[in-house]
C-alpha cells in the first residue's frame, strides 16, 4: 500500500470507478482495458447488414464475432412452395451484383437433371452477359472499396462505367439489375440487332478507363500503405475456411472454375487466370483489376465468333424460311385442293420439298427445346452445378422429386464462406485495418443471409 | 485485340527509396486524371426535365393490350397469375358469355407488390399483358398502386403502336 | 452422364418395379472401399459428381481418407429432409484434380451427425446453417446455435412439416 514513489499522477487504475474494471493490460506503456464495439448492421461500409461485434483494446482487434442473418429472406424455403418458372425470379435476389451467375447455376443444374442441350449461341450470349456482370461487379467493388479507403472521385467513376455495361443489359433482359433472362435450355429472348456492336463499343472503350483507374488508384501512397502487407492469409487459411474467388487467386493459386473445370464454352476462349502471391489486400486489388481485362478479352474473342452472327442477320434467315416455309405449305394445300384451272403437283415432289426446308441451324437458336415453363417438371434426381462467380465459387444444389417444384434448393454462396476468415484475419491486427479488409474480400450480404 | 496478354498482371510493386516524392508524383497522376473529367461530357441526366432513353424490353408498368378495335384480347386463361413469383399478385374474375367466350370481370395488378420479373409476360398465350418502358409509379398510397381492368388497358392505337414496336403483328382482330 | 439415383426416390420405389441394379463404385468409391472404409455407391448426380452414402460412424474416417486425398475444400453442407429422416449433404471439392463429391449421411432417430470441423475448419457455419434451418445436430460442432434465424426462433424453417406459427410474431397475432 505505502509505495515510496514520487510520482503524483494517478493511475487509471487508481481512478475510481476503474479500479474494479477486469481486463485492464498494460499495452505500450498504458492501461488499457477491452472495450467492446459493435459495428453495424446499419453500417456504410458493411455494404449490407452486417453486424461485427469487436472487442478491441486500444488500436488492436482482441475477438470479432459477426452476427448475419439480417438480410435472411428464406430463398430456399421459397423454391419449395413455387414451380421452377417461378421461383426463377426471386434468384435475381439472391445476389444482385451478379446475378446472371445465380441464374447460370440454377439454369444449368435443371438443364443437367432434364437434359436439355443449349445451342451455342445461347453459350455464348449468356457468357458475355456473365463475363460484363463480373466486370459490373468488379467495379462495382472497386468504386466502393477505395471509397472505404476514404477516396470519392473513384466512386463516381467506377460507377459511370458500370451504368454503360447496365445500358447494355437494359437492351437484352429489359432490365438493369435484376434480369430474369435465362431459361432452361435457353435465353428469353435473341439479343436485339446491333447489341453485338454496342457491347463492342462499351469494350472498346473500357480499358482506357481501367488506366485512369489504376493512374489514380495503384501507386498511390494512401491506397499502398493501408493496402501493401495488409491482411496477408496463407493459401492453407483460406482453404480451411473455404475462401474461394479472387482471394484465393491473390495467394498465388490459379483455382478458377473457368479454367479447371470448364462450364459453357470457357474451352474455346483464350484467357489467363490473374494471380498474385503476395495474398494481402493489394495483391486481392490487383487481381480484381486483372480480371476485369480478362473479362474484356473473353468478351472480344465470343463477340467474334458469334454463331449466327448478330441477330438482324438471323431474323433476315429467319424470314427466308418462313417465306419457304409458306411456298411448301401452299404446294400442299394444292396438292389436296387443287383449283379447277390448275395442274395439282405432284405429292411426292412436295414431300421432297418439304424435306428439304430450311431451318435454323441449332447452335443458332435462342432456346434448345421448347419447354413448356408453366408445367416444367424435370426428372426426379439431383444436380450440384457450380460457377466461377466475381465473388468465387457459387453452387447450386437441386434435388428434384418429378413434381412441377423444386424439393430442395441450397445455395453455396461464395460470400458466406467468405465471410467466415474475417475474424481470424482481424484478430491481433489493427482496428483501423478492419474497413480494408472487408472490402477487399468483397463480401455481398445478400448472398450470406439468402 | 484479342490474344493480347493481358498487361496489368505485374503491377510492379511500389520503390521504397524516395517514398516522399514517388508519392507526391502519384498523387499528381491520380489529380491529372481527375482534373481531366472537368472537360468531358456530364454522364447523369437532369431527371425530371430529361427522361432516360429506356430500351424497347424495359420491364416497367404492366398494361393489358386489347385487339385492333379495342375489345378484350386477354382470354383468362391465368396463366400470368400462375407463373407470378408474388402470389396473389395478379387477380382475375371472369365468366363466359352466351357463345363461351371469355368475359374478363375483374382484372386488378398490385403494382406495389410487383418485383417486374417478366414472367407475366413470357406466358401469355395472346400477348396480352405486356409491359410498358414506364416506372414513374410512386403514389401517395398503397391501395392507389392497385391497378384495376380500366387502369392497366391499352386501348386499340396505343395497343397497335405497342405491338408494331415490339415486333409483332400490329394489328389483331 | 449416367442415371441419377436420388434418395429421394429410395423411399418411392415399390418392390414391383424391377430390381434396380446395384449401383456400381465410381473411381473414388473404389478407391476409398479399398482402403477398407464401408460406404455406399449412389451414383453421379446428374452434373457428373460421384455420389457417396456414408454412415453416420463411418463418416469422420472416411472424410479424413478424403482430405488426405486431396479434397481439401468443402463447399456445403446441406441439410435435407426426408420426411422420415433428414440427411446431411456434403459437398466436397479437390483443388488438387478439381473433381466435387457428395457424401450424404442418414441422420438417426435423434437427428444428429457428427461435425466436420475437425476435419474442415469451414464446416462450421455450414453446419451452424444446417442446425439453423433443418434442425440436424452436429456431434461435436464446437459453437452450435443459430446462425440465420434470430436466436429465440422456434422449430426449424426447412422442415418439411414445418408451421410457423409463434404466438409471438406479429402477423400471427392478426
Amino acid at each position: 500500500m505505502t509505495t515510496a514513489s514520487p510520482a503524483p499522477e494517478l493511475s487509471l487504475r487508481d481512478k475510481p470507478g476503474f479500479s474494479d474494471l477486469q481486463g485492464v493490460t498494460v499495452e505500450h506503456g498504458l492501461n488499457t482495458q477491452d472495450m467492446v464495439v459493435n459495428i453495424g448492421p446499419q453500417h456504410p461500409s458493411t455494404h449490407g447488414v452486417l453486424r461485427l461485434v469487436t472487442t478491441i483494446n486500444g488500436e488492436i482487434v482482441k475477438d470479432m464475432e459477426p452476427v448475419i442473418g439480417y438480410l435472411h429472406r428464406s430463398k430456399e424455403k421459397m423454391a419449395e412452395g413455387r414451380s421452377y418458372f417461378q421461383y426463377q425470379p426471386t434468384i435475381d435476389r439472391v445476389e444482385y451484383l451478379s446475378s446472371f451467375y445465380d441464374h447460370y447455376v440454377y439454369v444449368t443444374a435443371i438443364e443437367a437433371l432434364a437434359d436439355l442441350k443449349v445451342p451455342k449461341r445461347v453459350e455464348y450470349i449468356r457468357m458475355i452477359c456473365m463475363e460484363l456482370n463480373r466486370i459490373t461487379s468488379h467495379l462495382l467493388w472497386f468504386g466502393t472499396f477505395l471509397l472505404d479507403l476514404g477516396a470519392t472521385s473513384p466512386f463516381f467513376y467506377a460507377f459511370r462505367e458500370r451504368e454503360a455495361i447496365f445500358k447494355l443489359f437494359e437492351d437484352i433482359t429489359g432490365a438493369r439489375m435484376m434480369y430474369n433472362y435465362f431459361r432452361f435450355g435457353g435465353v428469353n429472348a435473341d439479343a436485339p440487332p446491333g447489341w453485338l456492336d454496342d457491347v463492342r463499343k462499351v469494350i472498346n472503350e473500357l480499358p482506357f478507363r481501367f488506366d485512369e483507374y489504376e493512374a489514380i488508384a495503384n501507386k498511390n501512397p494512401i491506397v499502398m500503405d493501408r493496402c501493401i502487407g495488409v491482411g496477408v492469409t496463407s493459401y492453407q487459411d483460406l482453404l480451411d475456411y473455404g475462401v474461394t474467388g479472387p482471394s484465393m487467386r491473390a495467394c498465388g493459386v490459379a483455382q478458377d472454375m473457368r479454367k479447371t473445370n470448364p462450364y459453357s464454352c470457357y474451352n474455346e476462349v483464350e484467357f489467363d487466370v490473374p494471380t498474385a502471391t503476395e495474398g494481402d489486400v493489394y495483391a486481392r486489388y490487383k487481381v480484381r483489376m486483372a480480371e476485369m481485362r480478362e473479362s474484356i478479352r473473353i468478351v472480344h474473342q465470343l463477340l467474334d465468333n458469334m454463331p449466327g452472327g448478330d441477330s438482324a442477320e438471323l431474323r433476315k434467315l429467319e424470314k427466308e424460311h418462313a417465306k419457304v416455309a409458306e411456298e411448301i405449305a401452299a404446294a400442299k394445300k394444292r396438292v389436296t385442293v387443287a383449283k379447277k384451272n390448275e395442274e395439282a403437283p405432284n405429292a411426292a415432289d412436295v414431300a421432297k420439298m418439304a424435306e428439304k426446308a430450311p431451318e435454323l441451324p441449332f447452335d443458332y437458336r435462342t432456346t434448345g427445346q421448347k419447354v413448356n415453363l408453366m408445367v416444367f417438371k424435370p426428372p426426379a434426381g439431383e444436380a450440384f452445378s457450380m460457377v466461377e462467380s466475381p465473388r468465387g465459387m457459387l453452387g447450386c444444389y437441386l434435388v428434384s422429386d418429378g413434381t412441377p417444384k423444386a424439393y430442395r434448393v441450397k445455395w453455396r454462396g461464395a460470400s458466406f464462406s467468405n465471410l467466415t476468415i474475417l475474424p481470424s484475419m482481424m484478430i491481433g491486427n489493427l482496428y483501423p485495418d478492419l474497413m480494408a479488409i472487408f472490402g477487399s474480400l468483397d463480401i455481398i450480404l445478400p448472398e450470406v443471409d439468402r | 485485340m484479342t490474344n493480347e496478354p493481358s498487361k496489368s498482371q505485374h503491377i510492379e510493386a511500389p520503390a521504397d527509396d524516395n517514398r516522399v516524392l514517388s508519392g507526391l508524383l502519384e498523387i499528381g497522376r491520380g489529380l491529372k486524371t481527375v482534373l481531366s473529367h472537368v472537360g468531358r461530357e456530364a454522364v447523369t441526366l437532369e431527371y425530371p426535365e430529361v427522361l432516360p432513353d429506356l430500351s424497347v424490353r424495359f420491364h416497367g408498368r404492366l398494361c393489358l393490350l386489347t385487339k385492333s378495335d379495342g375489345t378484350d384480347l386477354c382470354i383468362g386463361c391465368k396463366a400470368c397469375a400462375r407463373v407470378c413469383p408474388c402470389d396473389d399478385l395478379i387477380q382475375i374474375e371472369m365468366h363466359r358469355d352466351g357463345d363461351k367466350k371469355p368475359v374478363i370481370d375483374q382484372f386488378t395488378i398490385d403494382m406495389g407488390r410487383c418485383i417486374f420479373c417478366g414472367n407475366c409476360t413470357e406466358v401469355c398465350p395472346v400477348d396480352c399483358i405486356k409491359m410498358l418502358p414506364d416506372f414513374e409509379l410512386a403514389d401517395y398510397s398503397r391501395e392507389a398502386l392497385v391497378l384495376d381492368k380500366y387502369d392497366l388497358t391499352l386501348k386499340g392505337e396505343d395497343a397497335d403502336e405497342w405491338r408494331r414496336t415490339h415486333g409483332l403483328a400490329p394489328s389483331v382482330t | 452422364m449416367s442415371d441419377a439415383s436420388p434418395p429421394a426416390n429410395k423411399a418411392d420405389k415399390t418392390p414391383a418395379d424391377d430390381a434396380p441394379e446395384p449401383i456400381q463404385h465410381g473411381p473414388l468409391g473404389k478407391a476409398l472401399a479399398d482402403k477398407g472404409l464401408t460406404l455406399e455407391a449412389l451414383g453421379d448426380d446428374a452434373v457428373g459428381n460421384e455420389t457417396l452414402g456414408v454412415a453416420c460412424a463411418d463418416l469422420l474416417g472416411v472424410a479424413k481418407a478424403l482430405r488426405d486425398d486431396g479434397f481439401d475444400l468443402l463447399l456445403s453442407v446441406s441439410g435435407m429432409d426426408y420426411k422420415e429422416y433428414r440427411q446431411s449433404v456434403t459437398h466436397l471439392y479437390s483443388t488438387k484434380t478439381y473433381q466435387t463429391v457428395t457424401l450424404k449421411t442418414d441422420a438417426g432417430g435423434d437427428d444428429t451427425v457428427p461435425s466436420l470441423v475437425p476435419i474442415w475448419p469451414a464446416a462450421d457455419w455450414h453446419e451452424r446453417e444446417s442446425y439453423d434451418l433443418m434442425g440436424i445436430h452436429y456431434e461435436g460442432h464446437p459453437d452450435l446455435r443459430r446462425i440465420l434465424m434470430p436466436i429465440d426462433w422456434i422449430g426449424h424453417p426447412l422442415r418439411k412439416d414445418y408451421k410457423e406459427e409463434d404466438p409471438r410474431l406479429v402477423w400471427n397475432r392478426r
